[in-house]
This record gives C-alpha cells, sequence and structure tokens, in this order.
C-alpha cells in the first residue's frame, strides 16, 4: 500500500516559512495525509542520482541566490508537478523589494552601516551569491500550480492538495484566491 | 418615446434614453467590472475594463457608450475576459503592488476585480518603478506606488470638492497624479476633505488614521448624521468590535458626492483629550474625585441655592438632549441659550423690523450651485463649513461670480472674482450699497463726498458700485452671510439689501444643530451665580469660557478634558458625537437620524437620564 | 592552512543554513561554522516606507513568530510616535504574545524535537518526525496539535489570520477579542495545562533513560540575555533588559531601548547573518544565549504559580542550577508553555481584553525608536529611525537567532570536537544526527517548517587542507 502513496516533497527557498506554518495549521488534517502520501523531505533536490522523482514538488519562497535557482531546478527535474506556495514563490513576494536597489549597495549597507567597524560584507564560496534580483519562481522554472497568499490560508492549501490527490490540478477561484 | 430597446447577452432591455449602457446593465442587475467609472463622478473611459462587445464587432468601453434601439451587446466573451485579464494584469505589474502589506488589501476595487478574473500567475514581467511615499500631510498618505492612473481623485477633487489640488500629469508611465505645481500634498491648497481617498479604488490614497485599523468589507456600518456642523452630512462608520475604523460620506447619490470635511471625517479620529471617566470637584483649591451621583448631588446643590443661573449648551448635540437639558435648567429656574441661537434670536428680530419673509431663504443650500451671483459676506465659512465652501466653488468654476466681503483675507481668493477687504463696520458698506439702490447710482458721486468730509471711512465707492451693478444685472443672486457676522446692524442692512434686491439668502450659525431656530432661548445671565455648560466634545468655545470665568460657580459636563474643564469647579463626564442618538435638524430643516455608533465609554451612560434626575431635585 | 569539512546540511529542509568544519594542520578541529545563506534585505527595503506599516511589513520576516515581529515593530512605532498605549491594548497584545509562544513552542518541541527524544536519536530519519510519533505515540502527538492550534487560534481570533495576523497598530491594537471567543478558550486551558505537565513529566523520565548526558550534551558556557519583569520574573513582553554571566551573576540590567550601549553587531565574510555580542567582553569572549534556556537561566522566578513550581524544580535538576546542556531547551520551553498557557487564563478573565479602550491616534515625528520583546527564540529588537512625516530613514533588527549565532557555532564546534580527533580523513559516523539535534535545540527561526513535514537531511564533506574533498557523506 505504501508503494502506491504519491510522495511528496517541499522545500522553502528565501521565504519566512510562512507558507508552511499555514500548512500545519490544516492541524488533524496532517495525520490523515500522513496516510495519504509519503513525505520526502526536500533532500531529493539534493542528490538527483540516488533518489527517486517525487511526484508533487512543493516550493515556498522567492528566488534571491545561486542556490535557490539550483535548488528551483532541481526540483523541477524531479518531480511531475510542481506547486508554488506563496505570494514569494508565486511572484515574487515582498522580497522583490529589494529590486529597487543594486545588489551591492544593500550588502554595503546593510552590512557595513549596521554593524561594528570590523564588519565585512559577506562574500565566502560557502555562501550563495545573490541574484541580481529577487524573482517568482516562474522566472526560472516553469510552474503548475499556483497557490497565492501571504500565506494562503490552510483551508486554501488543504484544498490544494486534495485536489492534487483526487488527481486533478487545482485552480484557485476568487473565493480562495488571496494575495 | 423617452426609452430604448436593446440586447444584453441575450436578454432584451430597455433603458432611459442617454443612459449609458452600463447604467441600464446595472439597473439590470448585470455588473460589468470597471475601475475608473464612479457613480460620483463624470465618466473618462479612461481603464477600458468596462469594454463590451458591441454588435458582435466592435469592443468598447461601457460606461462611455450611450444606450441605442437595437444594440447588440455581449458583456461576458471569452475574448472579452482574456482583454480584461490583460488589461487587469497590465495595471498591476506596472506599478509596484505588494498586497501583504497594503492597507487596502481586502478593500480593494483592484484586488477584487483579479481575484474575480482568477489572475494566479502573470504573464508580464514586473515593471519596478521608482515612486516615493508622500506622508507630508496630517491624515492623508498618497502613495504613487499603487496609483492605477484612473483619474478618480482627480475628478473628484475638482468635480464634487471644486478644489482643484489635484492633477494628472507626466506622460507614458510616468504619467501621474500631480498636487498643485508638484508640492507635497501636506503643503498644498487641499482642503483635508478627504474626498480623494474615499473614491480611490485602491491603497494609492488613504488615511492615515484608518490604517490597518480594520477592513471595511469586514466591518460593521452605521449609517447617521454627522453633528460637527449644520450641513447634516450623512455618514457611513465603520467600526471593528464597538471601534470606529473609518468614516466615509453616505451621499454619494446626492450633490454632494458623498464628500465630508475634516471635522467629519477625520477630526473624530485625530487626537484628543482624555475621556472624563467621574465627575471631578475643585473645592478649596483641591480637586476630587465624585461618583456621578454625587456629582448630581452637588451639582443640584447648587442649583438649588442660587438665584442667577446660566444655562448654555453646545449646538453640536441632538434635538433630545436639547430639550432634556433645557427642561432640567429651566426646572431650577435657569436662563438657557444655545452656542448659535443668540445670532439666530438677532436674525428673527431683524426680520420682523424690515418684514422680510421667509421666502428669501433658501431651502436648499445646494441652489448655490445655481446661483449667477454670490455675495458672501465673511470668508472663514471656508474652514467652518467647507461643505458650502465647497458648493461655492464648485459654482465659480461654472462660472457663477462671486464677491467678498471680509475683515481679513479672501479665504476664497482663488475662486472669487472680487474680495472686498474691509474692517468693521462692515455695515457701512452694505448700507452704502443699499442707498445707491434706493437711491439711484449718482447718489454714489454725493456719497464719496460726504464720506470724505465725515473722513475715515474706509468703504471705497467703486466696491459699492461694483456690487450694485452685479446684484442688478442677475436674476438669481444669493447672499450668504457667514457665522462670525453678529452685530444686529450688519445683519440689518444685510437683510435690507436681500429685500431691496430680491436675493436669496444662506444664512449661518455656530449651531450643528439647526433645532436651535425651534427652541425658546433667551441669552443667559453674563455674571451668574452658577453656569452650567453642556459642552459634549465642544473643546473651546470662546463664549463658554468667558462664562466660565465670570460665574462664582461653574458646571462643565463634557466628553474630554479640555481647557473648558479645567476651568471648571465641577466636571461631569458627557457623551461624544457617536455615542449620542436621537435627531438633528440641518441647514435646509430636514430632520435626520443620529444614530448611537459606539457604546458610551466615558462616565455617564445616559445624559438625558441624568438630566431627568436633575430636574426633579428641585 | 586548514581543511574544511563541509556539513551542506541543515539546509534545503531547514531552509537556509549550512554547516563546515576548518580543520587545522593536526587534523583537529579549528572552527565550526555554522553559515546563513539566505539575505532577506528587510533592513534597506523598509527604509522609504511609512511607520504604520512597518508591523505589517516586518511580520513577513518570519512565518514562525510573524506576532513577534509585528509587535516589536509595533512597539518601536509607538515610541516613534511618542504613543502611550492603553492598558487593553496592552493587555491584548501581551495576549496574542503569548498564544505565539504557545504555539511555535508546542511546534518546536511536539513536532520537530519530541521525536528524537522519543525514538531516539538514532533511530531512522523516517521515522523520526511528526509521522512517525502520530504512529508511536499518538496521544503525544495530539497533544502537540492541540497546544499549537489553541495558540494558532487565538491569534486567528484576534489579528483575523492564523500566519502573519493583522492586530497591532501603532498606538494600540485594532480590535477587542469578541466575549464567545474568550469564553471558548477559557474552558480548555485546564485540559491545556495538564497536558504540558504530563509531557514535562514524560520528559524528566526521558532525561533519565537517556543514553547522553543531558548535562554534558552540547553544554557550553555562555552568558544569557533575556527580559525580567519589575520583580525580576519572567517577561516576555515588556521589562528590563538582563544579561547573566555563565553563573548567573548579573553583568548588566538596563531598558532595552538602550541595548546597543551593551551590544555590538559584528558581520563576518561566511554567513548573511551577523554576530552580536556582548560589547563590554568583545566579540571574542561576549558570547551570549537568548531564549527559553538564557530565559529560565536568567529570571528570579515566574509570576504564575505552576510555571514557578516547575521552575523551581527544573533548576534543582542536575548538578547546577544555571542549565548550560542544550538539550534543557526543551524543558524550558515546556515550563514557557505553561506559563503562557496560565497567563493567557488569566488574560482571558480581565474584562479590559473584551471591552477596553484600544488605540490612540497617532502623530508622526522625528525620532528614533527601539521595540524589544521576548519572541519564542529569545530577544527581538526593532530599531527604526523617522522623520516628521513618518518616512522610516533607518531601520535595524536584530532576531533571536542572531543573538544565538556565535553560541551556535560553539556549540557544533564542540560538538565536532568530541567526534573529531585528527585520526581521520572521513566524516565520523553519528555526528550528522548529533549537529541536526544541536541545531535544533536552539530552534533557529530560519528553520523549522519544512522539515516538521520530513526529516531533516545533512550533508558533509570533509575537504583537505589543500583544498580536496575527503570524503562526503548525506544523511536523508
Ligand atoms: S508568501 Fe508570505 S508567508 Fe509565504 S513565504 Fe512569502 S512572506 Fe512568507
Ligand atoms: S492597491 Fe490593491 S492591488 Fe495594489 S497592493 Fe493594495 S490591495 Fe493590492
Ligand atoms: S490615486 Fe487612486 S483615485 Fe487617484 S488616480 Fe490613483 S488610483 Fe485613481
Ligand atoms: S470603467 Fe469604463 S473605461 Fe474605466
Amino acid at each position: 500500500m505504501a508503494e502506491n502513496k504519491p510522495k511528496v516533497a517541499t522545500a522553502c527557498m528565501c521565504g519566512c516559512s510562512g507558507c508552511h506554518m499555514s500548512f500545519l495549521d490544516v492541524d488533524e488534517f496532517v495525520k490523515d495525509l500522513a496516510e495519504l502520501v509519503e513525505f520526502q523531505s526536500s533532500h531529493v533536490i539534493m542528490d538527483v542520482k540516488e533518489i527517486e522523482k517525487v511526484d508533487i514538488g512543493i516550493m515556498e519562497g522567492t528566488i534571491t541566490n545561486d542556490e535557490n535557482v539550483e535548488v528551483a531546478k532541481k526540483m523541477r527535474e524531479n518531480c511531475d508537478i510542481l506547486v508554488a506556495w506563496g505570494d514569494c514563490a508565486c511572484f515574487g513576494g515582498i522580497m522583490t523589494m529589494r529590486n529597487f536597489e543594486k545588489v551591492d549597495k544593500i550588502l554595503e549597507e546593510c552590512y557595513l552601516e549596521k554593524s561594528d567597524e570590523e564588519s565585512v560584507v559577506p562574500d565566502d564560496e560557502l555562501i550563495p551569491t545573490l541574484t541580481d534580483k529577487a524573482k517568482g519562481l516562474d522566472e526560472i522554472i516553469d510552474v503548475d500550480v499556483y497557490i497565492p497568499g501571504c500565506p494562503p490560508s490552510a483551508d486554501v492549501i488543504r484544498y490544494g492538495l486534495e485536489k492534487l490527490l483526487e488527481g486533478e490540478i487545482p485552480k484557485l477561484d476568487k473565493d480562495k484566491l488571496r494575495y | 418615446m423617452n426609452t430604448v430597446n436593446f440586447n444584453v447577452d441575450g436578454q432584451d432591455i430597455s433603458a432611459k434614453k442617454g443612459m449609458t449602457v452600463m447604467e441600464a446593465c446595472e439597473e439590470h442587475g448585470i455588473t460589468i467590472p470597471k475601475l475608473c467609472q464612479h457613480e460620483a463622478l463624470e465618466n473618462v473611459m479612461a481603464c477600458r475594463l468596462c469594454s463590451v462587445e458591441v454588435n458582435g464587432k466592435q469592443i468598447l468601453p461601457s460606461c462611455g457608450l450611450q444606450v441605442d434601439d437595437g444594440l447588440k451587446i455581449q458583456t461576458q466573451t471569452d475574448h472579452l475576459k482574456k482583454y480584461r485579464r490583460k488589461i487587469l494584469e497590465l495595471i498591476y505589474r506596472s506599478e509596484n503592488h505588494y498586497c501583504m502589506f497594503c492597507e487596502s488589501d481586502g478593500d480593494c476595487e483592484l484586488q477584487d476585480l483579479m481575484y474575480e478574473h482568477e489572475i494566479d500567475r502573470f504573464e508580464f514581467p514586473r515593471m519596478y518603478p521608482e515612486w516615493p511615499v508622500d506622508s507630508s500631510h496630517d491624515y492623508i498618505i498618497k502613495d504613487s506606488n499603487r496609483c492605477i492612473r484612473c483619474g478618480r481623485c482627480v475628478r473628484a477633487c475638482d468635480e464634487v470638492v471644486g478644489n482643484h489640488t489635484l492633477s494628472l500629469g507626466g506622460r507614458g508611465i510616468n504619467n501621474r497624479i500631480i498636487v498643485d505645481a508638484g508640492v507635497p500634498l501636506g503643503e498644498s491648497t487641499c482642503t483635508s476633505c478627504g474626498m480623494c481617498l474615499q473614491v480611490c479604488p485602491t491603497g494609492a490614497i488613504f488615511s492615515k488614521l484608518s490604517m490597518f485599523k480594520g477592513v471595511k468589507k469586514e466591518c460593521d456600518m452605521t449609517t447617521t448624521t454627522c453633528l460637527s456642523c449644520s450641513m447634516g452630512c450623512g455618514t457611513n462608520v465603520y467600526t471593528k468590535t464597538g471601534h470606529i475604523v473609518e468614516i466615509e460620506g453616505a451621499d454619494i447619490h446626492k450633490e454632494s458626492g458623498g464628500q465630508l470635511c475634516e471635522f467629519g471625517r477625520f477630526k473624530p479620529l485625530a487626537n484628543k483629550g482624555e475621556r472624563i471617566k467621574n465627575v471631578i470637584l475643585r473645592e478649596d483649591g483641591e480637586e476630587k474625585e465624585l461618583s456621578l451621583s454625587e456629582g448630581l448631588e452637588k451639582a443640584s446643590e447648587m442649583l438649588v441655592k442660587s438665584y442667577r443661573i446660566s444655562a448654555y449648551a453646545s449646538g453640536d448635540l441632538t434635538c433630545e438632549d436639547l430639550d432634556a437639558f433645557a427642561y432640567a435648567m429651566r426646572a431650577h429656574g435657569a436662563l438657557f441659550d444655545v452656542v448659535g441661537a443668540k445670532r439666530h434670536r438677532f436674525e428673527t428680530e431683524v426680520k420682523r423690523r424690515i418684514n422680510m419673509i421667509e421666502g428669501h431663504f433658501v431651502t436648499d443650500i445646494r441652489e448655490i450651485m445655481k446661483a449667477d451671483n454670490i455675495l458672501l459676506y465673511d470668508t472663514s465659512i471656508y474652514h467652518t463649513h467647507p461643505i458650502l465652501a465647497s458648493y461655492i466653488r464648485r459654482a465659480t468654476s461654472n462660472g457663477t461670480k462671486l464677491i467678498t466681503i471680509d475683515a481679513y483675507e479672501d479665504k476664497f481668493w482663488n475662486h472669487s472674482d472680487k474680495s472686498i477687504t474691509i474692517e468693521s463696520p462692515k455695515t457701512q458698506l452694505t448700507r452704502l450699497v443699499n442707498q445707491v439702490i434706493k437711491e439711484g447710482k449718482a447718489s454714489i458721486e454725493d456719497l464719496s463726498r460726504v464720506s470724505s468730509i465725515l473722513g475715515g471711512l474706509r468703504v471705497h465707492p467703486k466696491d459699492v458700485m461694483e456690487i450694485v451693478n452685479l446684484l442688478e444685472e442677475a436674476t438669481y443672486d444669493i447672499i450668504i452671510i457667514g457665522d462670525e457676522i453678529i452685530d444686529r446692524w450688519s445683519l440689518r442692512h444685510i437683510f435690507e439689501l436681500a429685500k431691496l434686491e430680491g436675493s436669496y439668502v444662506i444664512s449661518l450659525n455656530h449651531a450643528g444643530n439647526q433645532y436651535i431656530k425651534n427652541l425658546e432661548t433667551e441669552g443667559v445671565y453674563e455674571e451668574p451665580e452658577v453656569a452650567y455648560i453642556l459642552a459634549g466634545d465642544e473643546e473651546d468655545q470662546a463664549d463658554m469660557k468667558e462664562l466660565i470665568e465670570k460665574a462664582d460657580f461653574s458646571i462643565v459636563q463634557s466628553a474630554r478634558r479640555s481647557e473648558l474643564t479645567e476651568m471648571a469647579d465641577l466636571v461631569i463626564p458627557s457623551l461624544t458625537m457617536f455615542e449620542r442618538e436621537g435627531t438633528t435638524i440641518d441647514i435646509n430643516g430636514v430632520k435626520n437620524k443620529v444614530e448611537r455608533i459606539t457604546e458610551p465609554k466615558g462616565g455617564i451612560r445616559s445624559e438625558i437620564g441624568f438630566f431627568e434626575e436633575l430636574a426633579k431635585m428641585r | 592552512m586548514g581543511e574544511i569539512k563541509e556539513i551542506n546540511p541543515v539546509t534545503r529542509v531547514e531552509g537556509h543554513g549550512k554547516i563546515s568544519i576548518h580543520l587545522d594542520d593536526d587534523k583537529q578541529v579549528k572552527e565550526a561554522r555554522f553559515h546563513v545563506t539566505e539575505f532577506r534585505a528587510f533592513e534597506k527595503f523598509v527604509e522609504g516606507r511609512v511607520l504604520w506599516e512597518m508591523p505589517e511589513m516586518t511580520s513577513r520576516i518570519c512565518g514562525i513568530c510573524p506576532v513577534s515581529h509585528e509587535l516589536a515593530s509595533a512597539k518601536a512605532c509607538d515610541e516613534l510616535v511618542a504613543a502611550d498605549i492603553p492598558e487593553a491594548a496592552h493587555k491584548i497584545r501581551e495576549l496574542i504574545h503569548m498564544a505565539q509562544i504557545l504555539q511555535s513552542h508546542s511546534l518546536s518541541f511536539f513536532y520537530l524535537s519530541s521525536p528524537d527524544l522519543v525514538m531516539g536519536f538514532d533511530a531512522s530519519p523516517e521515522e523520526r518526525n511528526i509521522f512517525g510519533l502520530m504512529k508511536k505515540d499518538e496521544e503525544l502527538a495530539n497533544r502537540g496539535i492541540k497546544l499549537r492550534s489553541f495558540g494558532q487560534n487565538i491569534i486567528q481570533a484576534l489579528g483575523g489570520k492564523k500566519v502573519h495576523p493583522e492586530l497591532s497598530v501603532p498606538g494600540g491594537v485594532n480590535q477587542n477579542l469578541l466575549r464567545d471567543k474568550g469564553e471558548e478558550f477559557l474552558e480548555k486551558t485546564d485540559e491545556l495545562k495538564s497536558y504540558i505537565q504530563d509531557t514535562l513529566s514524560l520528559l524528566r523520565d526521558l532525561y533519565e533513560d537517556m543514553d547522553v548526558d543531558v548535562e554534558e550534551f552540547a553544554s557550553h558556557e555562555t552568558g544569557y540575555m533575556g527580559l525580567v519583569d519589575e520583580n525580576g520574573h519572567l517577561e516576555f513582553y515588556d521589562g528590563d533588559l538582563r544579561i547573566v554571566d555563565g553563573e548567573g551573576t548579573i553583568l548588566t540590567e538596563i531598558d532595552p531601548k538602550r541595548y546597543d550601549d551593551v551590544i555590538g553587531e559584528r558581520s563576518l565574510n561566511w554567513s548573511y547573518m551577523k554576530f552580536p555580542y556582548y560589547k563590554k567582553l568583545g566579540f571574542e569572549n561576549g558570547v551570549y544565549r537568548v531564549g527559553p534556556l538564557a530565559r529560565l537561566n536568567l529570571i528570579d522566578g515566574i509570576s504564575t504559580e505552576l510555571a514557578h513550581e516547575e521552575w523551581i524544580r527544573y533548576k534543582e535538576i542536575g548538578s547546577k542550577e544555571i542549565k548550560e546542556g542544550s538539550l534543557f531547551y526543551h524543558y524550558a520551553r515546556l515550563i514557557e508553555s505553561l506559563h503562557t498557557v496560565e497567563r493567557i487564563e488569566e488574560l482571558l478573565q480581565d474584562e479590559d481584553i473584551y471591552t477596553g479602550k484600544i488605540n490612540v491616534p497617532t502623530q508622526a515625528r522625528e525620532a528614533r525608536g527601539v521595540g524589544v520583546i521576548e519572541a519564542p527564540r529569545g530577544t527581538l529588537i526593532h530599531d527604526y529611525v523617522s522623520d516628521a512625516h513618518g518616512v522610516i530613514k533607518n531601520a535595524n533588527f536584530i532576531v533571536a537567532t542572531g543573538h544565538n549565532n556565535l553560541a551556535i557555532n560553539k556549540s557544533i564546534q564542540s560538538v565536532a570536537e568530541e567526534y573529531i580527533d585528527g585520526s581521520h580523513e572521513e566524516i565520523p559516523e553519528g555526528i550528522l544526527n548529533r549537529l541536526e539535534s544541536v541545531i535544533r535545540c536552539y530552534d533557529p527561526c530560519l528553520s523549522c517548517s519544512t522539515h516538521a513535514v520530513g526529516n531533516m537531511p545533512l550533508m558533509v564533506d570533509l575537504v583537505s587542507n589543500d583544498g580536496r574533498l575527503l570524503d562526503s557523506k548525506e544523511r536523508y
């Protein structure tokens, strides 16, 4: 039985985790879901070789650095249906407020002007490099399902998942759609 | 016939000639999406969202399309929906909309339409144009980031308020709302009426005082009447868990266009004194807090033992409040007066003397907009009666001539055709005008000679002649007398002039409730033993202060701490404008309902009950 | 040149963290680094917006504790407009804040940490999550769900939404609590208190049986910082900022608005998260912790009865009153949860919550405003400067995980030192679980959510001193 369960993976890019929190607000439904699907975590996107593909890939957050880009692409490669949760993933969300200014300038102001004198701007190779502009998911990869909202309510998230489990591609009507 | 027959979405419809397709559809319950169209404003066809398919070929905006016999209209084809979706998307993407922290989130017409069109993704990239936020105004924030350039605010400021503060300027995507010649809103000619934010479909202009206090759609809404002045504006007051979120004008269908002024829309929500929760007694240099019943006790004790009692009430109360107060005060043998009533008494007296009939008075102030000429005495009404002022401005934009006479600077300076600044006695000017009208124009020569002999007279014969000429050539002129004109002689001359010329008169006074005209008032002792002042919301009335100063013992009943309550010997809690209920009479003599919006939060629940008790304690 | 072990890891799932371990020439651990890889830019882009929008905007910094941000922001704004908020508004804010602490602590304990504790650190990752817990101990999982949803429901009743609610405005709040809601909530508090008490005793048992030493596990001495009320008691919304040393001696206690007198911030090139430090001891030594552990270490007591009793009992565990071992975070969190339920109960019985005056009108002025509160994970600071029209000219945020940044690095270093002793050219077994668990103890804000529905993957790279990849281990 377990073999037939659809596999779901979720990932968070540059978001606030609010969308995932809203997902947890389905409360008791989490238990039902545990029966219905198998949650693979976002590690699937870490190593494509060893991990089988998932059926549904869910992403929260904005694309703001090269790692996000990579994660998004890998998620796309490894899932059948890609779901964008929240304004951030759907349209870019609040993070795109940084697009009014050049990245270098922002970094300088945030790290040099707002910390002590010995501070430096983070640029180590072990941390990702910021993209010029913060972007919504579909500026990088194809998205199949859009569940906007900041965050989408638990009900809407649930609706989306239920539809997917029924084998339909959900589309939010005017009562469910919120930005 | 006056009706035309046509077809909408397969349904046969008849409508009055001259209507737009949109209006006719709405009448039949067919809604067409719209953004720039607003019922109180002219149609400009700026957004094209309301486009419909006409006779199967053209696509035309229905808000600008006149109904006609035989038209075949489609409002909901797939093609139209796609077209509209594209428009919406473009509007949204070319500006900086961040609904998650937008004050209008939930109350935004653009957002509603986006939901309705199920826009959950965008084809067009975002533009990120850079716009600053203008937060310079005390009450209003203008955020171009969310402006969709529908021009509603511009039209409202122009057509409804008659103020022309806002205009659309700049080309292409730089097209934006400009304030005057490009100044911050806080430094502009804006009158703080807030009409722009009431009509703005988005979060591009909004009230600082209401920000994030609640989504209007989810609030309770009560329609009531503003008590701040005698215009009797209808207001829609939105509340959330019993607290006011926002106040809007209710009468969008009427001439006022749903306008309110600063006093009706913003002031009630702005900074105010602290509520009075207990009775305060100041005795022998000490301040004591008493319960309401102890306060009642103390008040009656003072009233019972005194002979010369002056009772004075604010004019911004309901008819019922005024009656109850008057009754209680008379029971204690007090002389009774209300703010604004004195002026009314003078007026009545003068009218009787010169035998002037009611027919000379304008019964509907909107008539102002039809006058050929307006002669305005006292331009301070620009600030004290802003709605009336807006009618005057609107009239002038339509060609009405305006002459103002004021002791100070003409507050209508950029609207009036002639401003006469003349210190008291203004009465001289009017008297001369009257004389010239009576004795013929030649008499002006003699008059100026006489006046120069008498010396000191600063009336210009030229001014006199100008008024005379103006009144003569017009068929419909209105004389407006501001509430600052309170001397009998001025009133007498002005009324005489109206009588001579057959002009109509609008006469203003300080009272919000014109019930004072029905009430018996008699003027009060100037140096009473006890002064009992029912101030309500009123915070600093000069004559109230004067009365307190001259009284041996003063009682002030007030909703909030103010200069008045600081001066009083006994302070009793009162109600605010939103806690009162009953009726009020506006300047046109119409009785309007005043609804209780919020539960009384001061130290008194029923003021009328309080006065009933007081009346019994003799 | 040292080697770098890169554990890339706490990432994805947790979102945005990453670990590297730097070896010296003797292959001993030189430094362990916890990299925060996301940069949000809020400090910059709020500039130019108006102060009234700040609570709404900054709530988006964190979806796990949005209420904390909203409140810290509103407090900063109150100061910008010199508003003295009504008492009722204060209480309503405290109510939603308590609800927020409860929901977040419940999430952290029941959804994220208890699987480790109940199933053991070495259980398979597929089991060590809320789903596994539901199978193994459904009762415990249910308690967690109920506690969290109780908190979330209060948040929704006051702010309209469970995540990113809208309640606080500069000058107060925008609504009272509806009475029937209050009654509904009040009915539940007894049951919830007993849940927490039961879980506390379960935890005590677990600690006894555990194969790791609770006191020693990821333990190290640091200072502690948090708010205290006028009696020195546990405080989340207001109060003074207290810093104690590792022995519990008070180093400083100040008006939190003057936080920058004692706290410095440094940014380093290898993390997007700054490193705040206690200025007096300097960057190297000024390590302090915030959050549940810190709070319970620095207070003189708790104002509510049951939580106070539990706190007394907690102090008696082990050899020291001051708890250093990171595993005590769980315990501390439960005691705080108990306090929040008790406090919620008190507040729900206060008439002000239902009918009191909720806000005062505001008028902008040129000013600086600092709002400090205790978020679930520790002290949260919002610091704004506005112009005369209320436009934000400068903003600075220090979030709980920021304060803990140096301490987290110390903690992972101590784990790394324990496991890497100079003999390996590969990544030792078991280190991943341990690291994950240590990081979870801090419950970093940037984490959580995602692995609540899965498990926490870890990846370790071992790199030689000349940059060669010696070993790479992943665990899903
Ligand atoms: S959409 Fe909103 S709730 Fe979701 S991650 Fe973005 S900011 Fe957070
Ligand atoms: S104006 Fe309307 S569409 Fe634009 S951000 Fe505000 S709510 Fe959203
Ligand atoms: S400010 Fe509002 S009303 Fe004016 S043009 Fe812009 S969107 Fe329209
Ligand atoms: S509503 Fe008709 S064109 Fe805008």
